[in-house]
């Protein structure tokens, strides 16, 4: 979860995934020797770049792990070393 | 060591470019202890972006950090010694063992073990914190080439460039913005490691007869390749080069001549010492290939790109990686500065592979040479030998011709005019320093024990 920095150029459109409570646009951005998927929070500027294996892990968790991120707002959820 | 004194007196015993005893020596005390280049910063832009290099046997992943760093990982799982990453370029934020599913962040962290606690028994069994691939003992960078050494008392890397860094600007930093790279092509050749190296130091002897056709099917503005006789070689630091002798002019109109745009010789002028300038502007020498101990080597040229008289420059970086006493991993990239135009990069780009890489002219007509020398160096009859390497010396290792003064040429170093061998000897003469020296045994890493 990042404010800092340049974001990565985009490589797609963005898709727009919104409901009443959130709003987040998806893209595939490449660099130089890959492609990560950029996630970007409109409203806080807050994005992120998940690279092929870490979306992977997302598809073993439970919607308790999502519950559990999202009980601890704007924040990590397990804070700490960088 | 015999072999040792023969070299340095600039006899070179004919076997020590295909001899098996030789090349365990040069693994561990010179491959084992000098700096390595590995990749440029260019190779490795964003974050989690990585390329797979190797130091002789041992591979090493060569990766931007989540947090911007370069790191430089033994590319060896901690668990059984796999390979951790087996592509050889790739993004990732973190490295998964593909036998038994360990991971890494890539910073080198292990960060898991699948069923650490049925398995290990958790922090107790196995101690996980702390635990990352281990890095290259040595790790320095020189703008933005990347560089390891075996070493962990390894000088900086500064001091070993020593004042070879006053040339290595020219190849690597014509602009603030520094060079980006392309490639490498990557191929192997039944030759030994030296040759190139030593060919690209300070041979500017066989330009004329093993590049002729180069020559006749007018690829260079030059008429004639012996124009070579007229450039001068310099040794400095640890490495040392070529260099054509350009017409009169400034230094503006002599990079003009070269098929430099005003815009990157107005950054050169921004960028570049006023010796560096001085070198071409006034003493009226282009650097042309040169060699950093032991395997790095660059090229600068200048060839016609297009029907017409005009020539466009490119640079190429190439590293002579030994596979065995006779067979070497070729890497060449080309390099061009950041800010060059596109239309530049373009025809600097196809000027480049008309030379030098896989398929380049140059490439061709001088692995020719080096595979028939490494194959006839096995034989008994090469042992008898001592190949005479001495040219630009007399009989009472007085020069032939007078060193140039700082009038003549304001690089560091050492300068002749004129075909010698000076830099061949020079390189050989690091290599015997080498060779001499024994190589300290490093001390084990235990993984995951308790101290």
């Amino acid at each position: 979860m990042r404010e800092d920095g340049p974001e990565p150029s985009a490589a797609t459109e963005d898709i727009v995934v919104a409901n009443e409570f959130a709003e987040v646009w998806v893209r595939r951005v490449e660099t130089r020797n890959g492609a990560r998927l950029l996630i970007e929070s409109p409203r806080s500027g807050q994005w992120i770049t998940l690279c092929p294996l870490e979306l992977e892990a997302l598809t073993w968790q439970t919607p308790q792990t999502f519950s559990a991120m999202i009980s601890n707002p704007m924040s990590p959820l397990i804070a700490g070393e960088s | 060591m015999t072999v040792l004194d023969d070299v340095r007196r600039g006899m070179i015993p004919a076997h020590i470019y295909n001899d098996e005893d030789i090349f365990r020596l040069e693994r561990d005390r010179v491959f084992g202890r000098s700096w390595q280049f590995v990749a440029h910063e260019s190779e490795i832009p964003s974050p989690g972006d990585y390329v797979v290099r190797r130091v002789l046997d041992d591979s090493f992943i060569v990766v931007r950090d989540e947090q911007g760093d370069v790191r430089v990982l033994f590319n060896m799982c901690l668990h059984r010694g796999m390979q951790v990453c087996r592509a050889e370029i790739g993004n990732a934020s973190h490295f998964r063992c593909p036998y038994h599913g360990w991971s890494y962040r890539n910073d080198g962290r292990l960060v898991g073990l699948p069923f650490y606690r049925d398995a290990y028994g958790g922090e107790s069994g196995f101690r996980r914190a702390g635990q990352t691939l281990l890095p290259a003992p040595s790790l320095d960078i020189y703008n933005g080439l990347i560089f390891v050494s075996l070493d962990a008392d390894a000088p900086p890397l500064r001091d070993y460039l020593g004042d070879f860094a006053f040339y290595l600007d020219y190849y690597t930093r014509q602009s603030d913005a520094g060079i980006e790279l392309r490639g490498p092509q990557r191929w192997r050749i039944k030759a030994n490691w030296k040759i190139g190296a030593e060919n690209f130091a300070g041979d500017m002897y066989h330009t004329p007869h093993t590049h002729t056709s180069v020559v006749e099917i007018g690829l260079f503005r030059e008429p004639k390749a012996e124009k070579r006789k007229d450039g001068s070689t310099y040794w400095a630091g640890n490495g040392g080069g070529t260099t054509y002798k350009l017409p009169p002019g400034t230094f503006d109109e002599r990079l003009r001549y070269v098929g430099y745009p005003d815009e990157m010789i107005a950054r050169m002028k921004e960028t570049w010492s006023a010796a560096q300038q001085k070198v071409i502007g006034e003493n009226g020498f282009m650097i042309s290939a040169a060699s950093l101990f032991p395997n790095l080597s660059f090229v600068h040229n200048w060839p016609k790109v297009a029907d017409s008289d005009d020539v466009l420059p490119f640079m190429s970086l190439r590293l002579w990686q030994p596979v065995s006493a006779d067979e070497t991993e070729v890497l060449s990239w080309f390099a061009v500065d950041k800010q060059a135009p596109e239309q530049f990069k373009l025809l600097s780009y196809k000027a480049y592979l008309m030379c030098f890489g896989s398929s380049g002219m140059f490439e061709q007509d001088d692995v020719e040479n080096w595979v028939s020398m490494t194959s006839t160096a096995a034989g008994q009859m090469a042992r008898r030998l001592r190949l005479n390497s001495r040219m630009g010396l007399l009989a009472d290792d007085t020069t032939v011709t007078e060193a140039l003064g700082s009038d003549e040429f304001a690089g560091p170093g050492t300068a002749y005019v004129g075909y010698a061998e000076h830099n061949q000897r020079a390189l050989l003469h690091r290599w015997a320093d080498y060779l001499e020296q024994p190589i300290a045994a490093a001390d084990p890493v235990d993984i995951g024990a308790r101290p």
